[in-house]
């Protein structure tokens, strides 16, 4: 490890995680349901914004609060999360020297999108449909550096088919582009957009690849290098649960060309005390051993909320027994339900995410409620819906916004998410009670 | 107790009230006092603070943003929620709705009395363009009455204007445009109450039978000469973030007097503040940094047959563009425009606006004119012995002085010049009539063009002044090469230095036509006079840096 400070024994309270039992692996869903703080007047199927975090992991936070509180030992060495960042990039099929525990996704794609070494003409391709952290970041580097940047609009409904989207990232694909950059799943409409696929076209025309990944970790089984990209920036609080103001970063230090054959970017961890005062840092590796610590780099910011990140550690370890294979099949089924529930109640045509290709279907499913189409752009009454589901139902969704191709306007569609710790019975509850609701107010 | 009387008097036009039919100085000022829009601009103590040019919320909440759900990452749609507790002086009393919304845009498009800004309406919102050619065409060769222009505007939808419900509108546009904010502050897009419906817009029924929204309501208004306004009792200073209602009376008197009549009025406290002519007031200077206005400028009539369409030619135009003595001008209108600062002017877009570039394509040794080089083009241009051409200029000291100067630098030229003065409304009225241009009825009219926002404003010469069909290109001027760069610009908004090279492109080559000829450059430095009763007399650089009469505050009068 790169550092000016003698490393100390970590305190135990500073890696302490629950106590995740063994039995996790086999335990049945409502028995794992109950390690979540849940309301249980209400239904949650909103961890598309924000997860449900469970009992062990507030543990962690009060527990390291506690503990760290009075500011009596040096809380730099474990403000870098050495060992929890060792745990969770193992967890993600990456190393600890690719792994970086962020406060939010945004705060890890501003740091990647600063960090590139974009110039004045250089492209980036991308989409309308990103998180406005996305393309907010990127319009300050056209305003700042002069690059431009082409947005694809995606395709919406449930008859999208990954092959219509890599066609429209390789025709805006040019000459002066440098770097694709896309959601891993839209937040709008849920689309899982071919992340493989993506990386490999970005391959062969020798791009940057930049994945906004905050839906991803906790909600898929993921490998994050086989994904191919260069940088993968992930909240900790949406399917992690892991607590607000959690995130994590994957930026590539090693090159495996199996998975990403092109040399690792020219790339600057801006926010950085540990990047060299004077000189540079040794050259970028160019095999599959990393010649520096990048994540040290970007994770050595001054202090940091040391019982947050003990705590999205626990959430982590806890997802690991439970076992990550289990969660993505579990949260995958409940939505393929949730869908067809949906789709029954306010039919195909409703839908903006896809659902005949399998390979873009999310737990995110974004569809329009209402009976008359032009309601579809009415954002009134969109808020009014979910507002109303919320305060007379204690049901918690969110609605979503966002361009449809060819169409002038812009439209407002209702989005449920599903985790491990929903079950069929809320999910039926929830889609009538969105179906009545939608009926009295089409 | 004696009422409190803010007295307006001077020269200025005071023919008409309609909205619809700004933005006409000084009329937008009393404008402000009873029709609100959706966007506005309050006045700031400090006129270097970016929120003296920034619009503000008037009629609506809030101004959209990505943060209160008023606009998606497109930037192409705003929802704009009204804000409650707002009400027409009608009878029965009704509160203002997005139904009123919607007809005051649509109202815009009417094909009697169109604003000289509607392309900035046409060239944003989606599907206007098509509303106003079609509204046109529906009333091609006849005249139509109020019922009947309402009756369409009724059955004709805006597609781009979407009422959610009595208290929310969407307004989706065809691109991102920056500016549309301060597009919807114009006074042009005020709502319209139902009354409207019955009216011709910019008829005198309509001017007599205005409804309000502000803090005060035209009671007494004779076309040209007077108007009163009174306080409207349903108003109410908690829903209106930037009037206020500190004067019991708004009195305009209009009367064609020089400057010098009005500032001794002012002077024996017999008046308040100047109509329709710019008075400074050396002891209050204005500290600013805003964009100077084109004024004055030359415009020809590019479709004029006259002299044998020499005007059609742009050898002649350029010919002319040599002959006039800018700096002799400047001095001329020095003792005029007292405490401002003047520049020769040399390209369209004036300094401190954005897009403006050092250009004079037509200079002449220290700006003095030449007419030498002025009459060998014209002979070059089949002209040898001169032209004989019609300039008009409306009937002010300032506009008169100009002409003559410009006409006797023509004479010098070889160019008879035959000066028409007309009343400064009936001026308008010609200008704005591309029939009587057609006809020949001027060859070259006296012009001006202020910026109607500050910042952000890239368009607001420009597209105006030059782009094809636009009714502020009074002389019909018509290059697809300009109209298709100034369309590029508008579509560039995004991509700052695209949109910016486009501007400039579009206006050298429209220069290089010589559609008009810029003469100076101007922007006041100094409060206009203020009578000594005025308090808080607050500027607005909307208004040209003109006194706010929303928020005047008078003296008590005097007891003796």
């Amino acid at each position: 490890m790169n550092g000016a400070v003698d490393s100390i024994p970590q305190h135990p309270a500073g890696t302490l995680t629950a106590d995740p039992s063994q039995r996790l692996r086999t335990a049945g869903w409502p028995e794992i349901r109950k390690l979540f703080a849940l309301d249980p007047g209400a239904i949650h199927l909103n961890t598309g914004t924000v997860g449900a975090m469970p009992h062990a992991v507030l543990d962690t936070v009060d527990r390291v609060t506690r503990h760290w509180a009075g500011g009596l030992g040096d809380v730099y060495p474990p403000g870098m999360y050495p060992d929890h960042r060792a745990v969770i990039a193992k967890s993600y099929g990456v190393d600890q020297d690719e792994m970086v525990i962020t406060h939010n996704a945004t705060e890890g794609v501003a740091r990647v999108i600063h960090g590139l070494d974009l110039h004045a003409g250089d492209e980036v391709v991308t989409t309308t449909h990103e998180c406005y952290s996305v393309l907010s970041n990127f319009n300050l580097l056209r305003n700042r550096f002069g690059i431009s940047l082409k947005t694809i609009t995606l395709p919406t409904g449930y008859d999208v088919r990954a092959e219509q989207i890599i066609e429209l990232f390789e025709e805006a694909i040019t000459p002066r582009t440098k770097v694709l950059a896309f959601a891993g799943i839209t937040l709008f409409t849920g689309t899982r957009l071919p992340m493989r696929a993506l990386c490999e076209l970005a391959h062969r025309h020798g791009l940057i690849t930049v994945i906004d990944g905050a839906l991803l970790p906790g909600m898929l089984d993921l490998d994050m290098r086989a994904i191919g990209a260069d940088f993968i920036s992930c909240s900790g609080s949406k399917f992690q649960c892991g607590p607000l103001g959690t995130g994590l970063l994957y930026v590539r230090n090693k090159i495996h060309p199996e998975y990403n054959p092109l040399p690792l970017p020219t790339f600057w961890p801006i926010i950085s005390t540990w990047y060299p005062m004077k000189g540079s840092p040794p050259p970028r590796t160019g095999t599959s051993m990393e010649s520096d610590n990048i994540a040290d780099y970007l994770q050595s910011a001054g202090s940091a909320s040391i019982a947050r990140g003990a705590a999205l550690a626990t959430a982590c370890e806890l997802w690991d027994e439970i076992g990550r294979d289990r969660i993505e099949r579990r949260i995958m089924l409940l939505a393929d339900y949730a869908r067809a529930r949906v789709i029954k109640c306010f039919g195909r045509d409703a839908m903006y995410s896809p659902g005949a290709d399998p390979t873009l279907k999310s737990p995110l499913i974004a569809f329009h409620p209402f009976r008359r189409p032009e309601d579809a752009w009415n954002v009134k009454k969109i808020h009014e819906y979910t507002m109303r589901l919320q305060r007379e139902h204690r049901l918690f969704t969110r609605w979503t916004e966002f361009d449809v191709p060819g169409s002038p306007h812009q439209h407002y569609a209702s989005r449920i998410t599903t985790h491990f710790f929903n079950n069929y019975d809320e999910i039926d509850k929830a889609v009538d009670i969105m179906a009545e609701l939608a009926e009295e107010m089409s | 107790m004696t009422a409190s009387i803010l007295r307006l008097y001077g020269p200025g036009p005071l023919d008409q009230l309609d909205p619809v039919c700004c933005p006409r100085f000084p009329i937008d000022r009393v404008v402000r006092l009873f029709a609100r829009q959706l966007f506005t601009y309050r006045t700031h103590g400090d006129l270097r603070n970016w929120q003296s040019v920034a619009p503000t919320p008037d009629l609506a909440t809030a101004i959209p943003s990505i943060y209160n759900a008023g606009m998606g990452a497109s930037y192409t749609s705003y929802v704009v929620h009204l804000r409650p507790g707002v009400y027409w002086d009608s009878d029965p009393v009704r509160p203002v709705t997005t139904h009123d919304v919607v007809r005051g845009i649509k109202r815009m498009g009417n094909p009697l009395r169109r604003s000289a800004l509607l392309p900035y309406f046409t060239d944003t919102i989606r599907g206007m363009a098509r509303f106003c050619d079609d509204y046109a065409a529906a009333f091609a060769g006849v005249v139509p009455t109020g019922p009947e222009l309402a009756e369409y505007q009724n059955s004709h939808d805006i597609p781009g204007l979407l009422v959610l419900d009595d208290h929310t509108i969407v307004f989706e546009i065809r691109r991102p445009a920056f500016d549309f904010i301060d597009i919807l502050a114009l006074p042009g897009a005020s709502p319209a109450p139902i009354e409207y419906d019955e009216f011709v817009p910019g008829s005198l029924e309509l001017c007599r039978n205005i409804r309000s929204n502000g803090p005060y309501r035209p009671v007494d208004f004779t076309p040209g000469r007077t108007l009163r306004l009174t306080r409207n009792r349903l108003w109410h200073q908690e829903t209106d973030p930037v009037r206020r209602q500190h004067v019991d009376a708004v009195e305009v008197v209009s009367e064609p007097v020089a400057a010098d009549a009005v500032a001794h009025r002012i002077r024996r406290d017999r008046a308040d503040l100047a109509w329709g002519v710019r008075i400074a007031d050396p002891a209050t200077p204005v500290d600013h940094d805003l964009g100077f206005a084109l004024d004055p400028y030359l415009v020809f009539n590019t479709r004029s047959f006259n002299a044998a369409g020499a005007l059609r030619k742009v050898q002649v135009r350029q010919a002319i563009a040599h002959a006039i003595d800018k700096t002799a001008l400047a001095a001329e209108l020095a003792p005029l425009d007292g405490e401002t600062i003047t520049r020769v002017a040399g390209s369209i877009v004036p300094p401190n606006n954005d897009g403006h570039q050092d250009l004079d394509p037509y200079s002449t040794p220290d700006q003095r004119g030449d007419p030498v080089t002025c009459a060998a083009m014209l002979a070059a241009a089949g002209h040898p012995d001169g032209l004989t051409i019609t300039a008009i200029h409306p009937a002010t000291a300032r506009a008169r002085l100009v002409a003559h100067r410009c006409a006797a630098d023509l004479t010098e030229a070889g160019i008879a010049v035959q000066q028409v003065e007309f009343a400064e409304s009936e001026y308008l009225d010609l200008l704005a009539d591309p029939a009587r241009a057609e006809s020949g009825e001027w060859d070259i009219a006296l012009a001006s063009w202020s910026p109607a926002w500050a910042h952000d404003n890239g368009r607001v010469f420009l597209q105006p002044l030059l782009h094809s069909g636009s009714p502020a290109n009074l002389g019909h001027y018509r290059n697809p090469e300009v109209d298709a760069l100034i369309d590029r610009a508008l579509a560039a908004a995004e991509d700052r230095q695209a949109a910016d090279a486009a501007w400039r492109k579009a206006e050298r080559v429209a220069l290089a036509d010589a559609p008009l000829v810029p003469l100076l450059f101007q922007v006041p430095t100094a409060r206009e006079l203020c009578g000594r009763r005025v308090r808080a007399a607050a500027v607005l650089p909307a208004h040209g840096l003109a006194v706010d009469l929303a928020t005047v505050r008078l003296d008590p009068p005097s007891t003796d």
